[in-house]
């Protein structure tokens, strides 16, 4: 599964979020990133050559700053000439690909809520994106919010990096099997830069949660069975 | 908590220790949080395994 991180932001050096993120990002084969607002500097855009580019990939990621309640210009700008109605409409060339949405925000985000100060949760401010991905065809992935990030702690940075990159490159939906799958993965991946002695530590661990995930799966099937008898 | 479970944290903490990557002790982090929730299901099916089949119905 191959992703595109189309990435909208002004003032992308000074963003501490984004630099994390892209670094994060960078440590995934199957990830590669766009930063939108350089294609419009200079020579005008090549629209061709980006719908090109679009449909090599399964799974495409808007990722930008929340500029009043919607992305900031040059992503819709994008949309507007990349997404012509004949590659999306008549074409159907992005048609089961996935999109997804990572929005960063300087407010908390339980304030995106009925009685929140901000009102609106961030499901309706973001409809315009789901209703393309509904006219495209493509699966609409829930959004994933980053929410002040600076004052994140370590720990919760090193969650908030591992959810991202489960964003961005697992397998949807990230039930626990599918989050076990692509954690065994990178446990396999990081294995090969380690001593010997950690290779085995790393293997018997993998063993033992791949046992574990096919217990809960016989203890899932047993419980099915039982209740399945009851009614 | 089960003894796999202990000793499944235990060897990622010590992986977590000497990791100088900041990624990889996120993703170890991740999986002591995984091995965590897999100890918690698979206790929560036994337990109902247990209760439907000592059902009171059933007696």
């Amino acid at each position: 599964m191959k992703t595109l991180i189309l990435i909208s932001h002004p003032k992308l050096a000074d963003s501490a979020t984004q630099e994390f993120l892209k670094t994060a990002g960078k440590s995934q084969t199957n990830v590669a990133f766009e930063y939108i607002d350089d294609l419009y500097k200079g020579t005008k855009i090549d629209i061709v050559q980006e719908q090109q580019r679009l449909i090599k990939y399964n799974r495409m990621v808007f990722q930008f700053p929340l500029y009043w309640y919607s992305s900031p210009a040059s992503l819709k700008q994008y949309m507007d000439d990349v997404f012509t109605r004949k590659f999306v409409v008549a074409n159907h060339l992005l048609r089961n690909k996935e999109l997804g949405i990572v929005v960063t925000l300087g407010d908390a985000e339980a304030e995106f809520q009925a009685g929140g100060s901000e009102h609106f949760t961030i499901s309706e401010l973001l409809r315009p994106f789901e209703a393309f991905a509904n006219k495209a065809g493509m699966t609409y992935l829930k959004p994933f919010v980053v929410s002040q990030f600076g004052y994140l702690e370590e720990e919760q940075k090193e969650l908030l990096l591992v959810d991202y990159l489960q964003y961005v490159s697992a397998q949807m939906p990230l039930s626990l099997d599918n989050r076990e799958k692509w954690l065994v993965d990178q446990l396999t991946h990081m294995k090969q830069e380690k001593s010997e002695d950690d290779q085995q530590k790393l293997d018997l661990i993998i063993g033992s949660i791949e046992a574990r995930q096919d217990q809960l799966d016989d203890l899932k099937t047993n419980v099915k069975m039982i209740r399945d008898q009851e009614e | 908590m089960s003894d796999t479970t202990d000793w499944l944290t235990k060897q990622l903490s010590q992986l977590q220790e000497q990791e100088p990557s900041f990624i990889n002790r996120s993703i170890l982090e991740a999986t002591k949080a995984l091995v965590a929730e897999q100890n918690k299901r698979i206790r929560q099916a036994q337990d109902e395994i247990d209760g439907r089949i000592w059902s009171p119905d059933k007696w």
